[in-house]
């Protein structure tokens, strides 16, 4: 029976692509289905279009050769916004790190170097993505799609594997260190 | 700071490439096509392997024993 693509679940999608072993219409339908929230991912968290690109089409191409690991046990919106979350900060630490330690220096860096510093914080003349830099990669990454792009906590918890109150204290721990960092701001 | 975190929501997120779709199904069918030539190599090895290794024991039966024996006809 043929599975209409574009109006059933992501899962029975997801099922169809499994079948598939080509890139055919239902891989299609769902690159065209999670092209946005895939790119909105891969663009907040890697701040350049190219390297936003370049992520974007590596979340697909895993998930076309995943495409038969999919086992059900969390959403697959879910499945599809995790695998998108880790490539992103595999290919930041890969890419990222010299290019971060030339501007920034490392958060380790950062905090030894602040005895040193006087009380006024030097961070008010940064923009906010620049002081989210200071912070730890998966620390970045769950406040931007807390605040930028208002995820649940629910649903971060599951794409980050851990529990909700971790998740949030996580968060609130960020948060606490953008406060100490910049308090002015 | 909950009001300067949620400033990063009025950040503005460009539009994707628009030959995104043309370059991802290339590299798609690009990975499909290594994979499938890798396939057929491994599983192309096998085959051939199984078949040289079935003639060489049947030589080497032949060579000791003195007797052919043809098993596709028995």
């Amino acid at each position: 029976m043929a599975v209409d693509l574009v109006h059933c679940t992501d899962e029975q999608l997801a099922a169809e692509v499994a079948r598939e072993s080509s890139d055919g219409p239902a891989f299609v339908a769902l690159v065209e289905r999670f092209r946005a929230r895939v790119w909105r991912i891969c663009f907040r968290l890697l701040d350049n279009e190219q390297d936003a690109a370049d992520a974007a089409q590596e979340v697909f191409l895993k998930l076309f050769l995943h495409r038969t690991r999919f086992a059900g046990r969390s959403r697959y919106t879910t499945w599809v916004h995790a695998i998108a979350v880790k490539t992103c900060l595999t290919m930041r630490r890969s890419r990222g790190r010299r290019k971060r330690h030339e501007n920034l220096g490392s958060e380790a860096e950062w905090e030894a170097r602040q005895p040193a510093r006087p009380a006024t914080p030097q961070g008010l003349g940064m923009d906010l993505l620049k002081m989210l830099e200071t912070l730890d990669e998966e620390d970045r990454a769950l406040l931007l799609l807390k605040y930028a792009e208002a995820y649940e906590y629910e649903e971060l918890a599951a794409i980050f594997e851990i529990s909700v109150s971790a998740c949030k204290m996580r968060i609130s721990r960020a948060r606490e260190k953008l406060q100490s960092r910049f308090p002015e701001s | 700071m909950k009001d300067f975190l949620e400033r990063l929501a009025d950040s503005e997120v460009r539009e994707p490439p628009p030959d995104f779709d043309r370059r991802l199904h290339q590299r798609v069918n690009r990975t499909l096509v290594v994979q499938q030539v890798i396939d057929f190599f491994i599983g192309a090895i096998a085959w051939s392997a199984a078949h040289f290794l079935r003639a060489a024991l049947g030589w080497l039966a032949f060579t000791i024993t003195g007797k052919f024996q043809d098993r596709d006809r028995r």
